[in-house]
């Protein structure tokens, strides 16, 4: 018994993303097993998973009213759930809501029957949430990687199109590269600090010796987090992939994906990089 | 095959401060980290392959259709 309640304080705050997962497994299922179907098959079946992922997001939109167990940390520290968070969480999987109602009159419209945007959907959904709860630069890469990869195929969705396969490949070619810039700068601060952590590189952070590697690492990660939101001196890719992406995927990079990576950036710097011996 | 290259240095970096600081988790990290640059050059590659099989070639002087 105590093993259960062990098993249930450690899995609780993470609930919502354990549905996401099991959803996207039993999504898997039902398009593989209704591929073939006379009725249910090719044409209907995109837009049967589309509506199944719009009544799936409502009920999680649901559940976040009932479910808030502030000030919580699981696994071991790499997932962290306090209101920020939640908050964060909750506006993000309110976001894709909006993104894909909108985007399913679209997909009707042009006539779009490829059953795979739903899936994709809910492998950067599923990543996104995992990105928002990360207090660890372990799971931060990971969580943007499953975004990430998700992001390449959506921006190549309709791959007959010439423009969409082109923006597709700048936006692989680019944002790959910013990745392992990204896990460069955690190598660096994780050779001063010996940890993943957040506690582990503000301590060593704040030491003075320690300042030069600590800010280069520092540079590294900023600039690839700079890359992935689309700000200032790393903003060119964005025309090419807004442009040559489909109109409802632009609408899902430009909105969803920002909101969870300027979330990290707030924790990195209110949190990890906040001290005032560099000022 | 140059950012497989870029994460595999990567991996090196963890490994060496895994082995200087003797540490468990930097030797844990190249694992994950081979497995999603494996995933992600899969993609890369076929996002490159339905590019040759659209447009012909993937010379780099050509990949000029959207100007941004």
């Amino acid at each position: 018994m105590e093993s259960l309640f062990f098993y249930y304080d450690t899995l609780s705050p993470t609930f919502i993303e354990f549905l996401i997962f099991l959803f996207l497994a039993s999504q898997m299922v039902y398009l593989l097993f209704f591929t073939n179907h006379n009725y249910l098959g090719a044409p209907f079946l995109g837009t049967s998973a589309n509506y199944f992922l719009v009544i799936f997001l409502c009920s999680l939109l649901i559940n976040f009213l009932f479910f808030a167990d502030p000030l919580y940390a699981s696994f071991s520290n790499h997932i962290n759930v306090n209101s920020q968070t939640l908050l964060v969480r909750d506006s993000m999987v309110f976001t894709s809501l909006i993104v894909i109602v909108f985007s399913m009159s679209y997909l009707r419209l042009k006539k779009i029957c490829q059953y795979e945007f739903s899936l994709l959907f809910l492998f950067s959904v599923a990543g996104l949430a995992f990105t928002t709860l990360s207090a660890d630069f372990l799971t931060i890469f990971m969580t943007l990687e499953l975004q990430g990869l998700a992001f390449y195929l959506l921006a190549t969705f309709y791959w007959g199109s010439e423009f969409n396969a082109e923006a597709g490949l700048k936006y692989f070619v680019l944002s790959s590269f910013t990745s392992a810039l990204l896990l460069f700068g955690f190598s660096l601060i994780y050779i001063l600090s010996g940890a993943t952590s957040f506690e582990a590189a503000q301590l060593i952070a704040q030491q003075q010796s320690n300042s030069g590697i600590v800010l280069l690492g520092l540079a590294f990660s900023l600039s690839a987090l700079l890359f992935k939101v689309g700000a200032a001196p790393f903003h060119v890719w964005l025309c090419d992939v807004y442009e040559g992406s489909l109109t409802p995927i632009t609408f899902f990079f430009v909105t969803v994906p920002k909101i969870v990576i300027f979330n990290v950036l707030l924790t990195l710097f209110l949190s990890v990089f906040f001290f005032e011996n560099f000022y | 095959m140059s950012l497989e290259m870029a994460l595999l240095s990567v991996n090196l970096n963890f490994l060496i401060a895994a082995v200087h600081l003797d540490d468990r988790v930097g030797e844990l990290i190249p694992i994950f980290v081979l497995a999603i640059a494996a995933a992600e050059s899969s993609v890369g590659l076929a996002i490159l392959i339905n590019y040759c099989r659209i447009r012909g070639s993937i010379c780099l002087q050509f990949i000029s259709q959207l100007k941004g």
